[in-house]
Formats: C-alpha cells, sequence, structure tokens
C-alpha cells in the first residue's frame, strides 16, 4: 500500500482512488453503514458499475439496527448492490472473552466470508473502508484484513476522514456528517464478556438516548452500571436532563447511571495498557 | 482537592471540597463515581473541576462521572 502525499489535494486523491478501483476490476465491498464503507461503495458503483460492486454487510448482535437502516436505505436511494449475512463471531470464545484483540477474531470471520462471496459471484477483490487515519489508530481488525488479502482503496489513496465527509458531501451522502459508529461490542471494556444480553441493553440504552434528541454519545457498560460519554457539545445537555436520562436507563436493568465529565472520547476503553497482539 | 483512596469498608471518601465524595464503582471499581448533583457540577469553575479530575486520576481511577442514579444525591 502506497498511501498519498500529505499534501496531495483531494481532486488528486480522487484520481488515485479512480486508479484503484479500475486496477481491481471488481469488488466485494464490506459495508457496515458507516461514512467510509458508503462514499466506497457509492463511487465504486460509479467507476465500476453496479454489475461490478457488491457491497456486503455482515449481520450480528453486535452490530446496531440503527446503521443496518442506514446501510439499507443508502444502498437503495444510491443503487449499490447490496446483500446481508450472518456472522457468528459471539460464538468464538476467542472474541466473547472481549481481549483488547477482539476485533481481529470478528473481523477474520468476515473477511473469510465475503472472500468465499466473492469467489461465488466472480468478484476479483474484497475491499473495506478504511481510510488513512485509521492507519494510525490501533486496530486489531486491520491486521485481519491484511492476512485475508482485503484492499483498503481510500486508506491506498490516501484519503482522510476530513476528506472522506467533503467527498460524501459533495456526491448528496446522507452519511457525510454521521458520528462514528463501531460495534457494540466496543461499549464493553476488555475483559468483560460479549454476550447478547449486554448488547441488547446497550443497543436498547443508546436508542432510548438518541430518542431524547441527543446525536453523538456512547453508553458505556460496566456490569450494572452504565456510564454515559456525551461528545463536548452535548454534555450540558446531558447534564441538564441527567434525571430524565437515569430514569430511562434504570429501566433497562442497570444498577447505576454515571455521567462522564470528561465526555466522549473515541477509543475511550483503550484506556490503559494493552497487551501484545496475538494472531490466534 | 486531593482526594484519599478510600478505606476498605468505607469506600464513601470527602475530598478537600467540602460536600464532594466520590466511590469506586463499576464492575472493575475502575470508575469514580461522583456523588453531586449535576447543577453543583456545573456551578464549579472549570479550573477546580480540572484539578478534581487529576486527582482522581491520580489515584488509580480510569475515568471520572457524575453518580446521577436519583438516590445518589438525594439529601
Amino acid at each position: 500500500m502506497v498511501p498519498g502525499a500529505p499534501g496531495d489535494s483531494i481532486d488528486t486523491k480522487v484520481g488515485r482512488l479512480t486508479d484503484v478501483l479500475e486496477g481491481l476490476g471488481s469488488v466485494c465491498v464490506g459495508y457496515s453503514g458507516g461514512v467510509d464503507s458508503v462514499f466506497l461503495a457509492k463511487f465504486a458503483v460509479d467507476v465500476l458499475g453496479p454489475e461490478s460492486v457488491l457491497a456486503v454487510t455482515g449481520v450480528s448482535p453486535a452490530y446496531p439496527l440503527v446503521q443496518k437502516e442506514v446501510a439499507r436505505r443508502c444502498a437503495r436511494e444510491f443503487g449499490i448492490p447490496h446483500e446481508e449475512i450472518g456472522t457468528d463471531e459471539l460464538d468464538d470464545p476467542r472474541y466473547s472473552a472481549n481481549p483488547n484483540n477482539r476485533c481481529y477474531f470478528c473481523k477474520t470471520e468476515l473477511w473469510v466470508k465475503l472472500r468465499q462471496l466473492a469467489d461465488q459471484r466472480g468478484l476479483r477483490a474484497v475491499v473495506d473502508g478504511s481510510n488513512a487515519d485509521d492507519l494510525d489508530d490501533y486496530r486489531p481488525g486491520l491486521q485481519a484484513a491484511r492476512e485475508a488479502g482485503v484492499r483498503s482503496p481510500l486508506a491506498e489513496a490516501g484519503l482522510a476522514k476530513a476528506d472522506v465527509r467533503a467527498l460524501s458531501r459533495r456526491a448528496g451522502l446522507p452519511t457525510w456528517d454521521q458520528p462514528a459508529s463501531p460495534c457494540l461490542s466496543s461499549r464493553l471494556p476488555y475483559g468483560l464478556a460479549v454476550t447478547p444480553d449486554r448488547l441488547r441493553q446497550v443497543e436498547r440504552a443508546e436508542e432510548r438516548i438518541r430518542a431524547l434528541g441527543f446525536r453523538e454519545f456512547r453508553a458505556r457498560h460496566h456490569g450494572e452500571t452504565v456510564r454515559l460519554e456525551f461528545s463536548p457539545a452535548e454534555l450540558d445537555t446531558a447534564l441538564e436532563r441527567a434525571a430524565l436520562l437515569a430514569t430511562e436507563l434504570l429501566q433497562l436493568g442497570f444498577n447505576q447511571v454515571l455521567l462522564d465529565v470528561e465526555g466522549y472520547r473515541r477509543g475511550a476503553l483503550n484506556i490503559g495498557p494493552l497487551v501484545p497482539l496475538r494472531a490466534s | 482537592m486531593a482526594a484519599r483512596r478510600p478505606v476498605r469498608g468505607h469506600e464513601s471518601v470527602e475530598t478537600a471540597k467540602p460536600g464532594v465524595a466520590f466511590q469506586p464503582a463499576g464492575h472493575d471499581r475502575t470508575i469514580a463515581a461522583v456523588r453531586l448533583a449535576p447543577s453543583q457540577w456545573r456551578v464549579i469553575p472549570e479550573h477546580a473541576r480540572k484539578q478534581l479530575i487529576a486527582s482522581l486520576k491520580a489515584e488509580g481511577f480510569r475515568y471520572v462521572a457524575l453518580d446521577i442514579t436519583p438516590e445518589a444525591t438525594d439529601g
């Protein structure tokens, strides 16, 4: 992978993305319904034509329903061929024990299934929506992608998150300003077992918070305690509405509701020491 | 505004600021759950908030949060 130079213009990067996709010829896109994968799938359809693109969503209890709705809607509205497949990462004890390389096992399962599907459909490459910024982050899932031969056209073109948002806006994609939405397991601290019940509790908590009008937040599961993180822009409102938030969340089986005074930080559960990655 | 580590069995600890107490919370006790109403938190000057957060983190807590469970700050 040869990422673009930092000073490249966005048009230069787009040109490079076109070259990468044309070089691949036909692609199976790992499609979560997030900002990056929606843009990549749409752009691939524009460059290669819909007959050469299949966007595939892996569905499990860790995949938020709200995200599934976005994925379906964007595929429908923008002519992206789309399928959903079930994934069973929760059945893998290496995943459900929730080690810090949990994502590796989930993504390994996903990419193997997508590779099989791509082969069945005659699609030459499997691609993901990793962007240039992701390469600097702690991402065991990226290691799984590399091992499975998955390509990352956005990162290869040097497109950073801000570029993808700007291009999404230009393309009229509703996801352009969508907050990041990683899987629900990311709401459980490493070491706390991932179970369908806990994932459902988190999902329902976030549904209720969203229904109150909040946009960027996380409900972090700490056993009987839920710790809420809100973006700096929404923290004051959350403080004002704390009583209502507590009432809503106590109905979901939590015994204690905490409001984090530092607010939402991406990767907040990565705080603290990490053990080295083990591939298996 | 230094916070002291709770003594076993007496885990509600006063900080130097009168009325500000906290308890370890969460399944792994990594959260300092501050027992202060949100309305009171909002009137604390920002530098004092930062000082309180820093002092609790210095005690080994990963997160600092207000306990908004209804009974936590009643009375």
